[in-house]
């Protein structure tokens, strides 16, 4: 029992012990935490011993590296505030990171068990990352990362970012994502990521210097350990070695293993800064551009991989150009990189135009990263509308370029970038130049070393109308070459060739396009090279209303001549053929232009009139037989350079119809021949030759200041031996003012006889007396009957008495002009009982006559039986040409004057008997 | 009793635990961090916003932005359209680096004798609503400070005013218009597959294109290749294609009259479509269309230009180039007229020769010219139809555009065995054209070509064949070269050499290897023959002394080439006697050769100018 009694006064007093005991600890404990409370209440913070605060962090940092802060304090969840904290490196001690506030939740598990871990999330701001001095670009140990904000945390094994915000540079970024935690444990044992974070750093501090940009980035770590990235930037100005952009953003997804780095998705847009140096360009002028061009680049498709990093193959690249100022609305570039050599397309769009093509390395590297190797742009531009205006807004109205436009011009082919060539097509469809319409041209282009060509050219203006051929031009010396083959309307090109054109052509009408074969060349730098030639044939064209069966026209020039030097109009029964050279390049002081002509003819007299324009030779009608015609000389035109001088001409002509007749103001001549000259004023038909009225014709013509109607003085000069009488009166008739009455009269006489004449005439202006002489003789004609006895005569005559009545058969006179009056002396008329002797005088102004005729009757002795009475007897002839009068005049002391006194045997009308 | 201290102690140690747990959770440290913090909002509340809301009171417009469920954001207020991705990205991310330089408590302001209108916070004249969720904070901006270009703003709950930088107010203070996409499509079409316009003023017809793996087709009205450039194109101005004037109105109208359009752009799992109305002309202006995107409540202005292209799509995306597709590769070309063929074909070794069949029936081969092959290729890749007249010709049709019996049938072969032809017919009816119907036997349009397509494929096989005349071997060397007048034998060159190095040079290297620009088709003759009633001299001759270096020693010989004079501004023939062959020589040896033969007069001595007299 006692024992007992002894057992249970031990465990009392043992159970009173530890009673006591627990008291006092909980005594104890009760009065640690109200000492908390009191230093919470008066302190706000709970410090503790910097050991305890240390062997938490050195659990989190290795040992290389040494942590301090400026202040410590925890709260009872296990937060471990740090402020002011800096960690080192324990070697160089040089700043790695600092933090102004950080909080670090501690798992106050992770002092029974390792396996938890121990830091549950960890926040913090301001934090200032730091390169090594080895790494350090500016060779400092200076922050070069910036983390505004820090908050992440530990969730059913994951590790989550919350938010972190870090700033390198002027580069802000936002990231935020998500990875379980034992992806993030490092695989064995092995150094930190410290050393080999530094390069990147190192390369951040680089790219983020001087550049302004933010980013939205959100990681997700995938069961594959893969960091997946998915990045929204914005970056207002980012500046390259070849260009800068602003407002740039960037959409990309990106994942991040161990070996690779993989761009599943890259979008970038913004805007480019144009250079602000842009030069003048050609045509276009300094271009007004905008601060920045929208544009976007795309990566999709398969990938490619270079240095480990995986792209989207296909990328393309989008410039909007509309509303920029650059007359173009966007521009389309893409390539595939996974090709071998990946060439870039691309496509240009304009409100006028739309182009697209390929560029392609020649020397088996990539376009992008070599954009300066020899490359082959080929390419396909249609432009829409083009006018001369869109490229010369302020070009002055001129005829040659007004309207000038193209409506569709299409240019295809390829580009060698390093020997600057290019070889292509070009089409031209509705081009309207200098007032004449092309409906199409196709053309060879080709460039290299300054040698443009434009070969193969097909250009047709309407049907039939065409030409072929190539313009060849080097830039550096400007010698160019331009030919054509084809076939036109000359009047097609009037508008386009211009004056030069026109005066040669002026009056050729081809119903059909002519043929023609063209060359220009020389040098634009030097007019005066620059040489041309043209070959043209014609079937069925006509020269001013001639239709020329087979025309044949080859033209030459150079700075000096223009020659004709092939001129062949071939007819059914002739030919018109020669040369004709025309002086250009002429000098201010240059008063005249020569123009040497060199042509024969033995077409048709009415072809030859009618294309020479020469209405007056139309006076000649030649037919049965064409007559040959040549002229050789020169002409001297005034040089339209302001000296005003009038047309000079030396000139040798000929005119031969060897057989048939020829027409002449109603004279018919077989086997004219006419040689002339033309020398400055006088034109002189020398030789004239040739049979009128059976009889021949020989004489001359010369007209002075001919080209002058105010001063023009002609001379005519004419024989004609033994023509028929009636023959030749009957075609003189047309020379005057009443030919049908001369040719009754014919009618009414045999019109037998011979003439012959000899005249000289000198016409002369009109203050200016004409003069002239001639004689005119005819012989065994039947001139007409004289009745000596009036109509006593007839009577006899009806009687079968015919003495008293005689027929005149000859007649022979010397006239002379002077001023307007005609004078007639030595005139004879005889007859087989007669001889009348005529002188007198015509008034060629008033047409009245005034002559008296002498009568001699019978010959022989008979006429001197009968002188005492013919003597006594004159014949007065009066009035006008028109109504003549005759009149006897008797006196009877005539005879016996004559005796006495010698008077001439014809005394002047009016004048004493 | 012990028991009762020991529970009391226990008791006691609880609540004293109790108050440190309390006083951790409204003092902690954690909480001293979270309010030593400068944001003002925090940045995983702004990251996950699903609405902001923006009011201004200047404007009194609301400006509501919701993030869709497929993660883009859309203004629904005051304007339904998309938003602008960047500009709210932008806002989102200013507003997470938000943060307070200064701040004060809103209950210190009655101590300091200041109010809320002190600040113009008690009615702010921008105001953000945020909304993530059932949260919601409000941020509103007061004004500015007087100096340093700061911002009174309210912080979110209401306790505190904090000094900001102006930076996010200048945005939102600006244009909110900015939020707006202006971008009809962007990417939303990228990759799209089908094209399809509908236009009503064209009987409604609806012309749809189809991508396929060898380019896009129209599928719709008529089944045809279309230019896989200009559909990218087209695809590529749309998605560039800005909106004009983007109502503001919430209910705006679009009438849609007889002259609108529809463009709807399909891809994998997209349908974009766009309503297209006109609007009328004012003053003069460009005309503009009234634009609607169905998934979109907004109406905006297109220009009339650009609108206008999709009407000619048909036209103008429609593949011009008919034998492009053929004629990468063919490797013989036929041209045919009636009986008469001409064949150019590759041979196996590579090499090109003519084939021909005369009238009468007999054939002749010859080696074809390389150049000429190559010009040939590029005609028909190049050849493109300009325009398309008929997608279902009649028979009368056929006949009137004289296609049944075809001027020129070209049959293009490749070496597997494909084989196109096409058929050219008679001059186009338009009064004034100079283009040609034709047609492929690929499909039954008929179309019109260029004039100089059928100047490129001339029936002569002189046009085909090589060119050379006259050639020595690589070992031979020309030393000497003369041109001799027939006549009297004189030398007309090197008689006179001054000058004419260049002519030297050229000559020694065109008797080298004599090309002729273009064959004659008259057989040579001297004199030559040109028609019934034309002949030409050839009044010179060329001569050429070769020397051959061979194995045993040197050799030489003589070239005579015979030469007319210049017969037009392009056209010098040349022969060799000894073949016959007769053509024209190169321009540039034209005019090199032409000082020799032109001759221009004298200068003849014009006469004195006379004397003028002078004004009386």
């Amino acid at each position: 029992m006692r024992l007992f009694a002894h057992a249970r006064k031990a465990v009392w007093s043992c159970s009173c012990f530890l009673c006591h005991s627990l008291n006092v600890i909980l005594i104890l404990l009760a009065l640690g935490q109200g000492g908390l409370v009191l230093l919470n209440t008066f302190q706000q913070e709970v410090p503790i011993p910097d050991k305890f605060a240390r062997w938490i962090v050195n659990t989190v940092v290795k040992d290389n590296y040494t942590a301090d802060w400026s202040a410590v304090h925890v709260d009872l969840d296990g937060g471990l505030h740090l402020s002011n904290f800096v960690l080192t490196d324990a070697r160089t001690e040089q700043i790695i990171i600092t933090a102004r506030e950080s909080h670090v939740n501690f798992s106050l598990s992770h002092l029974l068990t390792t396996n938890l871990p121990l830091v549950q999330d960890i926040r913090a701001r301001d934090l200032e990352v730091y390169l090594p001095v080895s790494h350090s670009p500016s060779g400092l140990n200076e922050p070069v990362l910036f983390i505004k904000n820090l908050s992440l945390y530990e969730d059913d094994g994951n590790l989550i970012i919350e938010s972190l915000m870090i700033r390198s540079g002027g580069v802000s970024l936002h990231l935020t994502g998500s990875a379980p935690i034992h992806y993030l444990l490092p695989q064995g044992s092995g150094a930190g990521g410290g050393p080999q974070l530094f390069p990147a750093l190192q390369r951040l501090s680089r790219y983020t210097e001087g550049h302004t940009a933010i980013a939205e980035v959100d990681w997700t770590l995938l069961p594959s350990r893969q960091h997946q990235f998915l990045i929204d930037a914005y970056m207002p100005l980012l500046q390259l070695e070849r260009g800068s952009m602003q407002d740039l953003h960037a959409l990309s997804e990106v994942l991040l293993s161990t070996n690779h780095v993989t761009v599943n998705r890259l979008q970038l847009s913004g805007g480019l800064i144009p250079p602000q140096d842009l030069p003048n360009l050609p045509i276009i002028g300094k271009l007004e551009l905008p601060n920045a061009i929208p544009f976007h680049l795309r990566f999709s498709g398969d990938f490619y991989e270079q240095d480990r990093v995986r792209i989207p193959s296909w990328i393309e690249l989008g410039i909007n150009t509309r509303n920029s100022g650059i007359p173009i609305d966007y521009v389309n570039l893409t390539t595939d990189l996974s090709a071998e050599v990946a060439p870039v397309r691309w496509i240009v769009s304009a409100p006028l135009l739309f182009a697209s093509g390929e560029a392609q390395s020649l020397s088996n590297q990539p376009i992008l990263t070599n954009p300066g190797q020899p490359l082959s742009l080929d390419f396909r531009a249609h432009a829409y509308g083009l006018s001369i205006n869109h490229f010369f807004p302020d070009l002055a109205d001129h005829r040659m370029l007004r309207d000038t436009g193209i409506r569709l011009t299409r240019v295809n082919g390829t580009f060698l970038t390093e020997s600057r060539s290019f070889e292509g097509h070009l089409l031209v469809d509705d081009l309207f130049i200098s007032q004449t319409p092309f409906s199409h041209i196709h053309a060879k282009v080709s460039y290299a070393d300054m040698d443009m060509a434009f070969t193969e050219i097909h250009a047709s203006m309407a049907p039939g109308q065409y030409a072929e051929g190539a313009y060849l031009h080097n830039l550096k010396t400007s010698k160019f070459s331009l030919n054509a083959v084809g076939a036109t309307f000359p009047y097609s090109l009037d508008n386009l060739l211009g004056r030069w054109w026109i005066g040669i052509f002026p009056d050729i009408y081809a119903p059909n396009p002519i043929p023609a074969d063209v060359t220009v060349w020389g040098s634009w730098n030097d007019l005066s090279s620059i040489q041309h030639m043209t070959h043209a044939e014609g079937d069925g064209a006509f020269y001013m209303g001639v239709m020329v069966p087979d025309l044949e026209v080859r033209v030459r020039s150079n700075f000096n001549w223009a020659v004709v030097e092939k001129l062949e109009a071939r007819f059914e029964d002739g030919a018109f053929s020669g040369t004709i050279a025309i002086q250009s390049g002429l000098e201010p002081t240059d008063a005249y232009r020569a123009m040497l002509l060199d042509l024969v003819s033995d077409a048709r007299w009415e072809s030859v009139v009618q294309a020479s324009g020469i209405e007056q030779l139309e006076v000649l009608a030649f037919s049965n037989g064409n007559p040959f015609v040549s002229a050789d000389g020169v002409m001297w035109r005034d040089s339209g350079k302001g000296h005003d001088v009038p047309m000079q001409a030396q000139f040798d002509f000929s005119l031969v119809q060897d057989k048939g007749t020829c027409e002449v103001v109603g004279l018919t001549i077989e086997g004219l021949t006419a040689l002339g000259q033309l020398d400055g004023p006088i034109l002189n038909l020398d030789s004239l030759a040739g049979n009128f009225a059976e009889g021949v014709f020989m004489g001359n013509i010369q007209f002075q200041n001919w080209d002058n109607p105010d001063t023009k003085q002609d001379s005519y000069n004419f024989q004609l031996f033994d023509a028929q009488y009636g023959s030749a009166l009957y075609q003189l008739a047309s020379l005057t003012e009443d030919p049908e009455k001369l040719r009754d009269y014919l009618l009414k006489s045999s019109g037998d006889g011979r003439l012959d004449l000899d005249f000289h005439l000198n016409l002369r202006p009109e203050e200016t007396p004409n003069d002239g002489y001639g004689r005119v003789s005819i012989r065994q004609a039947n001139l007409g009957r004289i009745h000596l006895l009036g109509g006593l005569s007839r009577v006899l005559d009806s009687m079968g008495l015919g003495f008293s009545s005689s027929d005149l058969n000859t007649l022979s006179l010397n006239w002379t002009l002077d001023d307007k009056i005609l004078s007639v002396s030595n005139g004879t008329i005889n007859g087989p009982l007669l001889n009348l002797s005529l002188a007198g005088d015509i008034d060629m102004e008033t047409k009245q006559l005034s002559m008296l005729a002498d009568l001699t009757l019978f010959r022989g002795v008979f006429s001197k039986v009968f002188s005492p009475v013919s003597e006594n007897m004159q014949f007065d002839l009066g009035g006008t040409m028109d109504n003549p009068n005759w009149g006897m005049r008797i006196n009877p002391l005539r005879w016996f004057q004559n005796r006495m006194g010698a008077t001439k045997p014809v005394t002047q009308p009016g004048g004493a008997p | 009793m012990r028991y009762k201290l020991t529970v009391l102690l226990i008791i006691l140690n609880a609540a004293i635990f109790s108050l440190i747990f309390y006083m951790d959770r409204v003092s902690s440290i954690r909480e001293k961090f979270r309010a030593s913090s400068r944001l003002i909002l925090d940045p995983v509340f702004v990251q996950s916003l699903d609405k902001v809301s923006i009011t201004s009171t200047s404007s009194d417009i609301q400006w509501e932005l919701e993030k869709s469920p497929d993660g883009d954001w859309v203004i629904t207020n005051p304007v339904n359209w998309k938003a602008n991705p960047f500009a709210v990205k932008d806002l989102l991310f200013k507003l997470k680096e938000l943060s307070w330089e200064s701040r004060f408590p809103v209950s210190d302001l009655s101590q300091a004798g200041q109010s809320l209108e002190s600040y113009n916070l008690a009615d702010p004249p921008v105001s953000i609503e945020l909304s993530s969720g059932p949260s919601t904070q409000v941020l509103a901006l007061g004004a500015p400070t007087e100096i340093g270009n700061r911002l009174y703003t309210m912080s979110p709950d209401g306790e505190y005013i904090m000094v900001i930088s102006q930076g996010v107010v200048e945005m939102l203070r600006g244009d909110l218009n900015t939020f707006k996409d202006r971008r009809i499509f962007g990417e939303e079409i990228d990759g799209s597959s089908v094209i399809q316009v509908q236009d009503r003023s064209a009987s409604n017809v609806r012309v749809r294109l189809e991508r396929a793996e060898t380019g896009w087709n129209f599928v719709s009205p008529i089944a045809a290749r279309a230019d896989n450039e200009r559909v990218k194109g087209l695809i590529t101005e749309w998605q560039n294609m800005e909106a004009i004037d983007i109502s503001s109105s919430l209910e705006p109208e679009l009438e849609i009259n007889g002259n609108a359009l529809r463009l709807t752009f399909e891809g994998l799992n997209r349908r974009e479509t766009l309503l297209l109305a006109p609007i009328p002309n004012e003053d003069g202006e460009e005309g503009y269309f009234k634009a609607k995107r169905d998934r979109y409540g907004a109406v905006f202005k297109v220009p009339n230009s650009v609108v206008e292209k999709l009407r000619r799509v048909q036209d103008e995306l429609r593949e011009r180039r008919v034998l492009h597709s053929f004629a990468e590769n063919w490797t013989s070309l036929t041209v045919q007229f009636g009986e008469i063929t001409t064949t150019i074909q590759q041979l196996e070794s590579g090499a090109w020769q003519v084939l021909s069949t005369s009238r009468s029936g007999e054939l002749d081969t010859q080696s074809a010219d390389r150049a000429s092959v190559e010009e040939l290729n590029a005609l028909m890749l190049e050849m493109e139809a300009v325009r398309f007249v008929s997608d279902a010709p009649s028979e009368t049709d056929i006949r009137s555009f004289g296609l049944d019996a075809p001027q020129r049938t070209i049959t293009l072969r490749t070496a597997a065995g494909e084989s196109v032809e096409m058929l050219i017919g008679g001059i186009s009816r338009e009064s004034g054209e100079t283009l040609l119907y034709a047609s492929t036997n690929q499909s039954a349009s008929v179309f019109l070509i260029r004039p100089h397509v059928l100047a490129g494929i001339p029936l002569n096989p002189l046009h085909y064949r090589n060119r050379t005349i006259s050639t020595i071997p690589e070992t031979a060397a020309i030393t000497s070269i003369r041109i001799i007048e027939r006549q009297d034998g004189s030398e007309a060159f090197p008689g006179d050499t001054t000058g004419m190095d260049a002519l030297t040079e050229r000559l020694r290297d065109y008797m080298t290897n004599v090309r002729v620009v273009r064959f004659l088709d008259q057989v040579f003759a001297d004199p030559l023959q040109l028609d019934d009633t034309r002949t030409i001299d050839w009044p010179y001759e060329i001569v050429a002394d070769v020397s051959y270096s061979t194995g045993t020693g040197d050799d030489s010989s003589t070239i005579t080439l015979l030469l007319t004079e210049r017969i037009g501004g392009t056209t010098q023939y040349i022969a060799n006697p000894e073949t016959g062959l007769t053509g024209t020589i190169p321009i540039d040896l034209i005019e090199l050769l032409d000082p020799l033969f032109a001759t221009f007069p004298e200068q003849p001595e014009p006469p004195a100018v006379p004397e003028t007299e002078p004004a009386p």
